[in-house]
């Protein structure tokens, strides 16, 4: 099966179709890792389309806090400012929508959640960050797997542990392809569609190949003038425009 | 779009008591001022400026650039309580770093503004993709190892006899640093 897997795409709807377009039909389904809101200004363009093409997806942060407000309560300045805007804007289907999104989900191949399996505000950016759910997969905490799906930190990432039990991040080649070794386990995260944070604005996702066993990850390029130009109409904060030209 | 002043959020106190935490814009600059100018010289001799220097202050609001200082207030009925601040370097071989800066209003102490404070920076912090943060005060100013250790920040180095205070004498500064990332968005 080919899974194309997105995470945090935040309400930016240019990004969001770009991306779908891009998959076109070389995935067999599409999973997404959380946040479809929060930030830009698209959440029902977001939400809607989630919907409308069956995209598979799991609760984030900013979801969650979309639907109960005391989870904003310590989002800082910007990310609280665009929760806010969203309850506002976001119509009650969607939001229930979004409410009935389960935190972790269960494939037979891996485990995909938001921040870590544990907890999606939970950050999985530094390596004993990487070793404390890799310990847990390798003792079999959510069952046989070796591979966990997760987002949240917007930046794509590939962790490995060895047969030794050794932790470290793979380099993703510019060809965007990794062949995972059966006898491993590997944390993968897409990176973000809707506010990328690796120095590149492109969005990004990647395509699991559970056949092939192999990851192929892809960079989109987007409208991100239309985005911005949105961003500003709705009156969120500036910041929240001007990361979006360079991708941090 | 939504202004600096519009960004605010409660933050509620160990003794339940409620402040209203922003950025500091330019409206703010009288009631700055009149926050540094009842501080004593005591507390104001680690603050890095002459604060009670109005020309200092004047500098601080016209060259105001959140890009480079993301300066943070706390109010308490509409009087500042406390000042902390992100300090960037926006390029270069310590883009990834910021410093921090913090000047808590002594009737504040102990009720853990200082705390609210450095975690929003924090957060703030991992919004603006900084990997490590970094703070330098004087060692013996135990309060303060106390709130940046509870932070997440740990000492790294102690250099003895690199300051002076007020009365000439020499006082040992330690660096802490953190990584953002192992303590943002903790409770978020």
């Amino acid at each position: 099966m080919r899974v194309a897997v997105l995470s945090d795409i935040h309400s930016n709807i240019e990004a969001f179709e770009a991306v779908i377009h891009d998959i076109e039909d070389r995935s067999d389904q599409i999973l997404n890792l959380g946040d479809l809101v929060g930030y830009n200004a698209s959440p029902n363009e977001c939400v809607n389309l989630a919907r409308n093409i069956g995209m598979h997806s799991i609760l984030g942060n900013h979801d969650l806090a979309v639907c109960n407000l005391a989870f904003a309560d310590n989002f800082n300045i910007f990310a609280r400012s665009a929760i806010l805007w969203t309850r506002k804007n976001l119509i009650h289907e969607n939001i229930q929508f979004l409410n009935d999104l389960e935190k972790n989900h269960r494939l037979s191949y891996a485990i995909a959640c938001h921040g870590s399996p544990d907890d999606p505000n939970s950050y999985i950016s530094l390596p004993f960050q990487a070793r404390t759910t890799l310990k847990k997969m390798k003792k079999g905490v959510w069952g046989k797997l070796n591979v966990c799906l997760f987002g949240h930190t917007h930046k794509r990432k590939v962790w490995r542990m060895d047969v030794r039990g050794k932790v470290s991040p793979i380099e993703i080649p510019l060809d965007g392809m990794i062949r995972l070794n059966e006898d491993e386990l590997y944390l993968l995260n897409p990176g973000s569609v809707g506010q990328p944070r690796n120095g590149d604005p492109r969005s990004s996702y990647f395509i699991f190949d559970t056949e092939t066993n192999t990851v192929s990850f892809k960079l989109v390029k987007y409208d991100v003038a239309s985005t911005i130009k949105k961003i500003s109409e709705a009156n969120l904060p500036e910041y929240l425009a001007k990361r979006l030209l360079d991708g941090t | 779009m939504t202004e600096m002043k519009d960004l605010k959020k409660n933050g509620k106190l160990k003794d339940g008591m409620v402040v209203l935490l922003r950025p500091m814009v330019k409206d703010d600059r009288k009631a700055l001022g009149e926050f540094f100018n009842r501080l004593t010289p005591s507390v104001l001799q680690y603050v890095r400026h002459d604060v009670t220097d109005p020309k200092v202050l004047n500098k601080w609001f016209d060259q105001l650039n959140y890009d480079r200082v993301f300066p943070l207030l706390a109010f308490k009925d509409n009087t500042v309580v406390a000042n902390a601040s992100l300090h960037r370097v926006v390029y270069g071989w310590r883009k990834h770093l910021a410093t921090i800066r913090i000047v808590v209003d002594p009737k504040f102490h102990g009720k853990g503004l200082g705390t609210l404070m450095i975690n929003e920076l924090v957060d703030l912090a991992q919004e603006f993709g900084i990997e490590k943060l970094m703070v330098e005060f004087p060692l013996r100013a135990q309060t303060a190892l106390a709130m940046f250790k509870k932070a997440g920040f740990s000492p790294r180095a102690v250099i003895e006899g690199l300051m002076k205070d007020r009365h000439g004498e020499n006082l040992d500064i330690v660096i802490m640093v953190m990584d953002v990332a192992a303590f943002a968005g903790r409770s978020v």
